[in-house]
């Protein structure tokens, strides 16, 4: 007989002498006494049935309550909405710091430059976009004002931004050329100080665009 | 002796009788040849005592239940507690496994010819549903394993000696690979027959017998200098 067999051997003996040996951790016996009488009562099923039921045992019920199903929908339609309106929001109104701040963050998460640079052109745009839907009311003189300034603001951060990455990217004169046709309708409809602002930023974006 | 199956005698199936974990941890060994009949008869069939309780169990009948549960309970939380080391998760998993028994016990069928291995694989599936992995480790320590006082003057001195062999080859068994080490606990621990191991593992019994000589070679190896 090999020794490896021999080997082989003895522990087979080791492990029967194991199996005939008395098992530690065993149940409390209040326990196993306990869970029999819950058992044949069946108040254990009874427990676990009843979903208003305080959790006795560690395990998480698998159903959740149609009352906690029905406020996570609302709740997430809820912030749908709230999303929605934060888009769509113009300078004045409730949501308009949360755009602005949310759009603010984005920027700055940007990777790298060039990243950070079109975000900003597309802060401008939006910026735009927002003077012409505010255009028309006579007490929104300040914030027209206001999101002009923005506007250049976010252009000559993003334009010097993508100048020094990529300086002959033709994202830049795409941007202008978008940009020209959006502020250049809104010229008739803002007054003196405005009209001023808004040549002086023609001129400026025109500068970018080589000429033909 | 057998030569391809060392532990052939170690293979054969339960026999009635309160033992271990009920009749399930009753084994025979094969160089006792005298009670080779013995096996024989218990290999064919469950217990008709078996039987019966658990068909008047299926049937709604209370008393039963509370039988089979006094006879499984001590199996089931074992295997429990030596899987999570925590003796209140242990007891809520062991609350978890009977509550789901209770509730399915009219789909309760004889796979493995005993009810103890059913109950088992239900334990089994609350501890991977808990744990989110099946992998298996003995989670207690190997002193908590076997239930020996080594502390008194009556201990003889040969009973230290072989509690001192039984923590290192209980240590062996925890460094063996999961399957390894579930093959070795149930089988040797825990009593259970390798139609019951392979039921609850999800083997086929011939798996179950590779898997427990490769474990056995694994401790043979690793226990070389301990058994010399």
């Amino acid at each position: 007989m090999s020794s490896a067999r021999r080997r082989r051997e003895r522990v087979l003996e080791h492990l029967t002498e194991l199996r005939e040996l008395p098992l530690g951790g065993a149940p409390e016996p209040a326990f196993r006494d306990r869970l029999r009488a819950e058992l044949l009562s069946g108040a254990l099923a009874e427990e676990r049935e009843a979903p208003a039921a305080p959790a006795r045992h560690r395990r998480p019920a698998r159903r959740r309550p149609l009352l906690s199903q029905l406020a996570a929908v609302g709740l997430a339609a809820a912030m749908m909405v709230s999303s929605f309106a934060t888009y769509r929001a113009v300078p004045g109104d409730s949501l308009y710091p949360l755009k602005r701040a949310a759009e603010s963050t984005l920027v700055r998460l940007s990777t790298d430059d060039a990243e950070r640079g079109e975000r900003e052109l597309a802060s401008a745009k939006t910026r735009a976009k927002e003077v012409a839907s505010l255009l028309g009311s006579s007490t929104d003189g300040p914030l027209i004002d206001k999101t002009l300034e923005d506007m250049e603001e976010s252009t000559r951060a993003g334009i010097s931004r993508l100048e020094r990455t990529e300086p002959r990217s033709p994202k830049i004169k795409t941007f202008a050329r978008d940009q020209k046709e959006t502020v250049k309708p809104m010229l008739q409809q803002l007054n003196e100080d405005q009209l001023a602002q808004a040549e002086g930023y023609l001129d400026y974006i025109e500068g970018l665009v080589a000429p033909e | 002796m057998p030569d391809s199956s060392p532990f052939a005698g170690l293979l054969a199936p339960a026999v009635a009788g309160p033992a271990r974990t009920g009749e399930l941890a009753v084994r025979e060994d094969v160089r006792d040849s005298g009670r080779e009949d013995v096996r024989e008869d218990a290999r064919d069939g469950v217990p008709d005592d078996l039987r019966t309780l658990v068909m008047h169990a299926k049937n709604g009948c209370t008393q039963s239940f509370g039988t089979l549960y006094d006879r499984y309970v001590d199996l089931v939380y074992r295997y429990i507690y030596f899987r999570v080391g925590s003796h209140p998760l242990a007891e809520d998993l062991t609350s978890e496994t009977f509550l789901r028994a209770l509730r399915r016990i009219g789909d309760f069928t004889w796979q493995g010819r005993d009810f103890g291995a059913w109950l088992v694989t239900i334990a089994r599936n609350l501890v991977t549903d808990h744990f989110k992995s099946g992998r298996y480790r003995l989670e207690v320590p190997t002193g908590e394993v076997i239930d020996v006082p080594l502390d008194g003057s009556h201990i003889p001195e040969n009973a230290v000696v072989t509690a001192i062999i039984n923590d290192r080859v209980l240590r062996a068994v925890r460094d063996l690979n999961p399957e390894q080490q579930e093959c070795v606990v149930l089988r040797f621990l825990h009593g259970l027959s390798l139609a019951e191991t392979a039921l609850i593992m999800g083997k086929k019994s011939g798996a179950i017998k590779a898997l427990q000589f490769r474990a056995v070679r694994a401790l043979a190896r690793a226990l070389k200098h301990d058994l010399a």
